[in-house]
């Protein structure tokens, strides 16, 4: 549930005008909304927030800045008239505040005690107002050294605290967010964004190379919740919104969002709603996970209700009904929640207040059967109220792998703890069966037929050849030598032994249990998988007996071919044990998984390498270069097909252009 | 005693077991409406809603007089005809109201006298800006518009020209008994129609014959607007709206409202894909606006005085509707259709697309251009009479047949999905998601209920399910039922429709051939794409070969009726060895629904709607900001003769409000249902069903069913004589056998001629 694979947002279209049109779609909106499924899915759902007209205005909005609602009232930052307007919520003009100091106010709070603070950054203030519209104080530019001589203070959002502690928005303040107490004493600063480095600074970096430093971006706009949260969204690539708690520590779980988010809002249950310039509305649960999301632009200039010219700011009233405002059009425009919403919204309460109700999800998924929050709602209910196989079974739903892992292990604790002594009991057992047949074979050779039989089967030249496998595992050496210079591999052994290796990669690649499973069954190809493995494998011999042919390697094709065949025997043997052991393993042993994995490939690599150097004959020093060169060579043919491809790509494209140009010219 | 004491245990077991029932039903149904809230008034009052009448002026228009210029050449007992034959322009005086409808009007109302006064004080506004400039004066008075395309050879320049751009330009009348005609030449360009001008019963005809059009020597006609300026008001001076039948149907009021930011432009039945336009960009989840539904658009001037109906009677396919609103160019609001006879297209010479050259069509789109207004007056002249006008012109198009539809309670009907396909390890898995035995059960189930008339149309029973399969790919999925099992379900007592998709055709899919396919005129295939994946767009006429082919196996499975999927809401050209014009489709289309003894199509455009059955009804307008309203005019032309199903209710994000607006719009509820549940169809052509499944939409179909019934079960086969807005969200629905229907989305109870709670209806006259 929480690394959610969630697709680029904006997509361009070229040249397909067909819009196919579903049963399930909502024509009553401009717009899709999507929610997350299972497998982390992008799903189509019920309209969440339905289009509900503009808040008719009394008076007109010149390029309006910000938006906040606090107790039902709406506060404009009317930034091209130099006000801040108060309304309810059917429009009518409640206050108007305007002083000379304001200039182009461009941020608004208000707190609990109704005070009202405007960011400023024409005037490079901060001004505070009581609920009458009186000034009650400004703040500008800190005096504290600690704030840097050099440091901006352009301060364009704002957002207020329970001790009356300021949260600012500048303009060019990299450092992140400044930080005053509620007597303008700067605190510091607040909530940095992280910079990231790119792969080539990382290579300057290791040589030493003087390179142009990273400044981290400033956030675009913030908010605060009741518990004295600040959000805020960034124009970063990634971890655009965040959590930042009194420490300035994120904790918000959210590595995808839309791009160019603008403004953020916190509605009444804690749910997060974000706002992109690209008008794209997503609501977020308060663990970051994505309910909800919807809206867009109008490129035709037809203005479509439900559609935005450029959305700057959100908020949200007590209904949860979600508030837009458009800087061009100068207009607010409302979202009424859907009774779907409604329902959703309705569990999520429930849950906060830890009544864990399935029966409300059950309605939930009615009206949608993926939603996945839905299913991992019950899956987590269930798992409380101890009902552990159908909890296991929503988790599963809903793809929530910690979830199934945790109620995986409930399920087999109570199976170790009814049936350990019968396990033991059974292990027992099997190994005195099995001391006492061999004494009893010591004596009186029972297995003498068996004996018998894997002698004739030995005497088969293919079945020799192939049992050398077993003793790779033990005596890679000597079985290397076998192959090589007693000719006990052929081609054929090879090429089976091949054949079972891309049949174990596949396996083992689907066939995990589900918490360790990385690929979705349903639609995981099993040719184009198979054909990636054989291609690889077969590019990989090909490029090391090419390599070693001019460098001195001993080994001809067959012998390379053979031989990585035979050292592939690692792998062989632990593919079905590891998928195995899998099924009995939880999160909390993850690492014996792990531990395994890589101990099979490591294994397996050893023994590759081992081969290279006793078939070619080679001192380490050579081994390292013909490694080296191998993978070299590999990349370059996988290049060299693909130029090839799109070089012959563009000789077809421009003669059947020059022809198709002919045809339409000469021949109308 | 023991008597007494048995009597009264039977009583006391019998109250328990009903109070059970009665406590069960309405468990679910709270649970899932517990959250249902009426809509706010901002709401009611955007254009999601129709708004109430508040201009009720008397509609003067002082632009449009009859002057001495003007000769009467033409009148019957409701009509008469005056034309300038100096410039060719028309007034019909309405002679039961006398009202003057005009097709130019007085352009010199900001015209100062000498000392700097305005010689017409009273036709002037604040703000007006007049007619200064000549080309647009000229093109007021023009008769008809005509754009062009010169240097058509290499690289094609628009132009337009009006009738007195040139002075060489000429017009030779010849006046007929009930009208005119005349041979118009345009001499910049050197074009030449004949305009054949008639006064007919109901109103007026406009015709310009295809075979009297000739090109000039260096220009080719690309589209021409016969008399664009009929029916002009300036500003707010004339209260009314235009009609468009965007979607169902949507008003732009006269006023002066800021959000007239742009000019409403669209062609009927949406862009003709088969011509290939240039790069279209779409981004984020915004969904196409709704199309042009029907052939028509209204004026109104004056709220239940005056209205025209313009209907596009030959040349609909290549025709579209334009609104300029006032103080968009002019001061006046104006409503026209132009007709398209060429197009420029994009061809590309490359793969990638990334080289193209713009060329233009050589023949002529097959447009004979014939234009009618019907004239309107009192009650009538509104929305509502507009829609009874409209149906009595499809009437006698032969299109509807007239004959109202009769039942005793109103039917649902149920899209069945039968199977779908999704990726397996190996290839692609077949899945059963309902079938036949199920179905069958479904029905059962709802007839055992009491909901008496079901029409189900069952989709995917082909050997591969839904979405990526042939066209014809019957016999149909065995694991669904055996022919005598399908036999026994379409000999039941409902009405049982096959969904038949017959224009895509997806990449992968079986027996195709390059002939199959449609070509635009770039002759590149016409593509799209879904969520299973590319589709090409296939020619009608191997549709129709199709579907015709595929009759007599059907027949075997006891399949009469057909569900014709996609044809009532895309119509394209096919261009390249088989070329096929929009309006052959549209016969091809006609043709195929003859071809079965009953059949219904998915929300249809006008070509269309004499179907048995209307699936999916489009029940909203695209909701620009130049629209005022909408009202529901489509559904109103058809209410009373077929049966018109919406869109599914599974899916309604308000399910209280949007069951209000089933039963104001007359329309019978839908339902997407699946045996199993549509967690399957995840991974899946579709997977955008997110909820389907039978056992969890039982109860509410029976619910939602009686509550639309218990209202429209009163005006089966009635249609509307009147509908008024008495308050925001408050509508009142007249139907011809006097029943009225109270609809109340708000919040707030009402109570008048009918009392209705708040978020609900109410019923009168019965």
């Amino acid at each position: 549930m929480k690394k959610l694979i969630i697709f680029v947002l904006a997509f361009t279209l070229l040249v397909i005008p067909l819009e196919t049109k579903a049963s399930s779609d909502d024509p009553s909106v401009p717009y899709e909304t999507y929610t997350i499924g299972p497998k982390g899915r992008r799903i189509k759902t019920q309209t969440a927030y339905d289009p509900a007209g503009f808040i008719s205005l009394e008076i007109d909005l010149s390029v309006p800045e910000a938006l906040m609602i606090k107790d039902d009232v709406i506060y404009v930052a009317d930034t091209g008239n130099q006000r801040i307007i108060k309304l309810d919520l059917e429009g009518h003009v409640l206050l108007e505040v305007t002083h000379e100091l304001m200039l182009s106010p461009t941020g608004v709070f208000v707190d609990e005690e109704n005070h009202l603070y405007v960011a400023d950054p024409e005037a490079r203030l901060v001004l505070v107002f009581d609920e009458n519209g009186d000034l009650l104080a400004t703040f500008d530019r800190p005096t504290e050294p600690i704030f840097g001589r050099t440091s901006p203070y352009v301060p364009r959002k704002i957002a207020v605290g329970k001790r009356g502690n300021m949260y600012i928005v500048g303009e060019g303040s990299t450092s992140g967010i400044i930080q005053l107490n509620h007597t303008g004493e700067f605190i510091g600063f607040f909530g940095t964004n992280i910079t990231g480095m790119t792969w080539f600074q990382r290579l300057a970096n290791l040589f030493n190379v003087e390179f142009a430093l990273n400044i981290p971006t400033s956030a675009s706009n913030l908010t605060i919740d009741e518990q004295g949260m600040v959000y805020t969204v960034s124009p970063t690539d990634f971890k655009r919104l965040k959590r930042f708690n009194i420490a300035s520590i994120d904790t918000l779980d959210n590595e995808h969002s839309a791009p160019d988010l603008v403004a953020v809002a916190i509605n009444q249950i804690g749910n997060i709603i974000t706002l992109s310039s690209q008008g794209m509305i997503t609501e977020y649960d308060s663990f970051g996970n994505m309910i909800f999301e919807f809206g867009g632009l109008d490129s035709t200039g037809n203005r479509r209700l439900g559609l935005f010219v450029n959305p700057v700011d959100i908020a949200v009233d007590s209904n949860h009904h979600i508030y837009v405002l458009d800087r061009t059009t100068g207009t607010i425009q409302a979202f009424h929640t859907s009774t779907f919403t409604r329902t959703v919204h309705q569990g999520l309460i429930s849950f906060k207040e830890g009544i864990y109700d399935v029966s409300q999800w059950e309605d939930v998924l009615a009206l949608n059967e993926m939603f996945a929050l839905a299913n991992s709602a019950i899956g987590q209910a269930k798992y409380r109220l101890g009902i552990y196989d159908e909890a296991l079974y929503y988790y599963q739903l809903a793809y929530d792998k910690t979830g199934y892992s945790n109620a995986f292990w409930q399920l087999r604790y109570t199976f170790l703890q009814n049936h350990l002594g019968t396990v033991l009991l059974g292990l027992i057992l099997l190994l005195t069966g099995k001391k006492t047949l061999k004494f009893v074979d010591a004596k009186y050779q029972i297995y003498a037929p068996l004996r018998r039989t894997r002698k004739r089967l030995l005497e088969v030249r293919l079945i020799f050849e192939l049992s050398h496998v077993w003793h790779m595992l033990r005596h890679p050496l000597d079985t290397l030598y076998n192959l090589r210079y007693r000719k006990q591999g052929s081609y054929a052994s090879a090429t089976i032994l091949y054949g079972i290796v891309t049949a174990l990669a596949v396996l083992i690649t689907v066939g995990p249990a589900f918490i360790f499973r990385t690929v979705d069954i349903e639609t995981f190809s099993v040719l184009s998988h198979t054909g990636i493995i054989i291609g690889l494998i077969l590019l990989f011999v090909f490029a090391n007996y090419l390599i070693s042919t001019i460098n001195e390697g001993e080994g001809w094709f067959k012998d390379v071919y053979v031989g990585c065949a035979y050292a592939l025997a690692p792998f062989i043997f632990m593919a079905v044990p590891v998928i195995l052991i899998s099924y009995g393993l939880t999160y909390d042993e993850i690492f014996i998984y792990q531990f395994l994995n890589t101990f099979m490939y490591g294994w397996t690599a050893l023994y590759v390498i081992i081969m290279l150097k006793e078939v070619h004959g080679y001192n380490l020093r050579e081994l390292f270069k013909n490694i080296v060169l191998t993978f070299f060579t590999v990349v370059l043919m996988i290049l060299l097909i693909f130029v090839v491809y799109l070089l012959l790509f563009q000789v077809v494209d421009y003669f059947g252009g020059l022809f198709k140009e002919v045809i339409a010219r000469v021949g109308r | 005693m023991w008597v007494v004491k048995r009597v009264m245990l039977v009583v006391l077991a019998l109250a328990w077991i009903s109070l059970g029932s009665v406590l069960a039903a309405p468990d679910m149904l709270d649970r899932l409406l517990i959250t249902e809230e009426a809509v706010t008034r901002s709401a009611l009052l955007s254009n999601r809603y129709t708004q109430m009448e508040s201009d009720l002026r008397v509609a003067q228009n002082p632009y449009v007089t009859i002057t001495d210029d003007f000769d009467k050449l033409a009148e019957n007992d409701t009509f008469a005809l005056y034309v300038n034959m100096a410039e060719l322009s028309l007034r019909i005086i309405d002679r039961r109201t006398g009202y003057v409808w005009g097709s130019n009007f007085f352009m010199d109302y900001d015209q100062l006298d000498d000392e700097g006064e305005l010689l017409y004080p009273d036709l002037y506004d604040e703000g007006d800006r007049g007619f200064r400039s000549q080309a647009w004066r000229n093109r007021v008075r023009s008769p008809v518009f005509i754009g062009y395309y010169t240097s058509v050879d290499t690289n094609p320049q628009f132009r337009e020209e009006s009738l007195f751009l040139s002075p060489l330009s000429s017009m030779t009348v010849t006046v007929l008994e009930n009208g005119f005609s005349a041979q118009l030449y345009f001499a910049v360009s050197g074009i030449r129609m004949t305009l054949v001008v008639t006064l007919e019963e109901d109103g007026l005809n406009v015709r310009i014959p295809q075979d009297s059009i000739s090109d000039g020597p260096n220009a080719r006609l690309a589209r021409l607007s016969p008399y664009p300026f009929f029916g002009a008001v300036k500003r707010d001076r004339t209260p009314g709206y235009v009609l468009v039948p965007d979607g169902i149907g949507a008003l732009m009021r006269f006023d002066k409202r800021e959000h007239f930011n742009n000019i409403y432009e669209k062609p009927f039945y949406g862009f003709d894909p088969g011509i290939a336009r240039s790069i279209i960009t779409t981004t984020g989840y915004v969904k196409d606006e709704h199309l042009l539904q029907a052939n028509m658009y209204g004026l109104v001037h004056g709220i239940d005085q005056n209205a025209l109906l313009g209907i596009v009677q030959g040349g609909a396919p290549y025709a579209s509707l334009t609104v300029y609103p006032a103080d968009i160019t002019t001061d006046f609001f104006w409503t026209f259709t132009s007709f398209q006879y060429r197009s420029v297209y994009r061809q590309p010479l490359n793969q990638s697309q990334t080289n193209a050259i713009t060329m233009l069509q050589t023949e002529l789109n097959p447009v004979d251009l014939d234009l009618r207004y019907v004239l309107l007056h009192g009650e009538d002249a509104n929305y509502v009479g507009l829609a009874n006008a409209y149906r009595a012109d499809l009437i006698d198009q032969g299109i509807l047949d007239g004959v109202a539809y009769e039942n005793d309670a109103i039917p649902v009907h149920l899209d069945v999905l039968a199977a779908e396909n999704k990726r397996a390890l190996f290839g692609r898995n077949t899945f059963v998601m309902t079938d036949v035995q199920a179905l069958g059960f479904m029905i059962d189930d709802l007839k055992a209920d009491g909901i008496r008339h079901l029409v189900v149309s069952y989709r995917g029973y082909g050997r591969s399910g839904l979405t990526g399969s042939s066209l014809n790919e019957m016999p149909a999925l065995r694991a669904l039922g055996s022919k005598d099992a399908f036999n026994a379900l379409n000999s039941r007592d409902v009405t049982m429709y096959y969904h038949v998709e017959p224009t895509r055709a997806y990449v992968g899919s079986r027996g195709y051939s390059p002939y199959d396919l449609s070509i635009r005129r770039n002759l590149l295939n016409n593509e799209g794409e879904d969520l299973f994946g590319t589709w090409y767009l296939m020619h009608p006429a191997s549709s129709y070969q199709r579907v015709s082919d595929m009759k007599s196996q059907m027949a075997s499975y006891g399949i009469q009726h057909v569900a014709f999927d996609t044809i009532g809401q895309l119509l394209y050209s096919s261009h390249g060895n088989q070329p096929l014009s929009r309006s052959e489709a549209i016969k091809t289309y006609q043709g195929m629904l003859d071809l079965f003894d009953q059949a219904a199509v998915y929300e249809p455009f006008d070509y269309l709607f004499g179907a048995d059955h209307h699936f999916a009804f489009v029940m909203y307008s695209s909701q620009q900001a130049k629209f005022s309203d909408t009202v529901p005019f489509l559904s109103y032309v058809l209410a009373g003769q077929k049966p018109l199903f919406s869109r599914p209710a599974n899916f309604f994000s308000n399910t209280q409000n949007e069951l209000l607006r089933l039963i104001d719009y007359n329309l019978y509820p839908a339902y997407y249902l699946t045996d199993f549940s549509a967690y399957l169809l995840l991974d899946s052509g579709s997977a955008d069903i997110y909820t389907s499944q039978y056992a969890v939409w039982a109860p509410e179909i029976k619910r939602q069913h009686a509550y639309v019934n218990d209202a429209l079960m009163h005006v089966i086969g009635a249609h509307v004589v009147k509908r008024e807005v008495v308050a925001p969200g408050v509508n009142l629905i007249t139907y011809s056998n006097g029943v009225i229907i109270g609809i109340n989305y708000s919040r707030h109870d009402y109570s008048g001629l009918l009392d209705i709670a708040s978020n609900h209806y109410a019923i009168g006259g019965i």
